[in-house]
């Protein structure tokens, strides 16, 4: 009787053991796997006012005719962001056309307004010049990566448009509007 | 003597089976549906030409729906981890619970944005077994400063485990 009450024991416990060895913390997994995609950026803006320039009559007969002081209350204003770190953007700039006698000088200045950062580029140096003969696209600034300006009234790269005399013998009076394309580009 | 052996042995051997037997052995299970991608370009400019890129985008609330199925009566809790592919250092990832879902056991916490990191993290806790918990995601720290163009993969791992 106490054999079989014994078996009945052990047999209990082992039952119950093997019950309990299943009961461990069951745990299992699901993944989620996505991507986020960010294509290039290239566009580009010019904020502020228009440039203005003019050739007036000198003070005294036979001194050259004055030359108004250069503008430079128009900035650009661009967002870019490049593929990697060893691809860069330019912007060029090609005036519509020039007077003829005229010189049109263009530079731009590194942007250093609050509302921007990045990787500006580099602006060109010395000041660009074009002539009636020489309308082409010309570089302005130089190595941008990843980088955006701003939009503030004083942000971007501030652009400074002056006029030379260059011949005044090719000088003819009146109004000469000039359009200024700026492109931002891949640098190739 | 010897039928008493052979009893043991029998014994023995039925607590082994038991033990052994996955019919007997309950496995809580996770499942998921749904998936979110984001694409960034010129449109999620802040403003324009010389503007920034909107910092964070967010996916839709029921984005995602969790299952857990095959509970027992013990309690289970969700932790979240992830992994990634050339991720920026700038971007953060986060998540949370827009839903209860629908069971007859309980369910807490993870209702509010967690970052999620590289290693497990606590999300919620529950009990019983629940479906259609909705999940939504978020990404912040986006600039066009910083940033290159290109494809950022991440997974999400989703664990479950049920206390004894």
């Amino acid at each position: 009787m106490k054999k079989i009450r014994n078996l009945m024991v052990l047999m209990v416990m082992v039952i119950a053991f093997g019950l309990v060895g299943t009961a461990v913390a069951q745990t299992d997994t699901a993944t989620d796997g996505f991507n986020i995609v960010v294509n290039p950026v290239a566009v580009i803006d010019v904020a502020g006012t228009l440039a203005s320039l003019t050739v007036s009559a000198p003070l005294d007969g036979g001194d050259e005719p004055v030359i108004s002081v250069d503008d430079d209350h128009s900035y650009l204003q661009y967002t870019s962001i490049v593929a990697d770190d060893t691809f860069y953007r330019t912007i060029t700039v090609a005036p519509s056309s020039v007077p003829p006698g005229l010189t049109l000088l263009i530079s731009a200045a590194t942007p250093v307004g609050a509302g921007g950062e990045g990787n500006f580029g580099t602006p060109a140096s010395p000041t660009l010049e074009f002539t009636t003969l020489s309308t082409t696209a010309q570089l302005l600034i130089d190595d941008i990566g990843s980088c955006y300006t701003g939009t503030g009234a004083l942000d971007g790269a501030q652009l400074t448009i002056g006029l030379e005399l260059l011949d005044i013998t090719d000088l003819v009076a009146g109004t000469y509007p000039i359009t200024l394309t700026y492109t931002l580009t891949e640098d190739i | 003597m010897k039928k008493i052996t052979i009893l043991v042995v029998l014994i023995l051997l039925l607590g082994y089976t038991l033990s052994a037997n996955e019919a007997w052995s309950i496995e809580i299970d996770i499942g998921l549906t749904g998936n979110w991608s984001e694409t960034v370009n010129v449109l999620d400019l802040a403003g324009g030409p010389g503007s920034d890129l909107i910092n964070t985008y967010e996916s839709n609330a029921d984005q995602v729906s969790l299952n857990i199925s095959e509970t027992t009566i013990n309690p289970w809790t969700v932790e979240i981890r992830k992994s990634d592919v050339n991720w920026p250092i700038d971007f953060h990832f986060w998540l949370r619970r827009t839903s209860d879902g629908v069971g007859s056991g309980s369910i807490a916490d993870g209702s509010t944005y967690l970052e999620i990191t590289d290693t497990d993290q606590y999300f919620f806790d529950g009990s019983g077994d629940r479906t259609d918990i909705h999940i939504q995601y978020q990404l912040s720290g986006v600039s066009a400063a910083t940033i290159l163009a290109g494809t950022y993969s991440i997974t999400i791992y989703y664990t479950v485990t049920e206390g004894t």
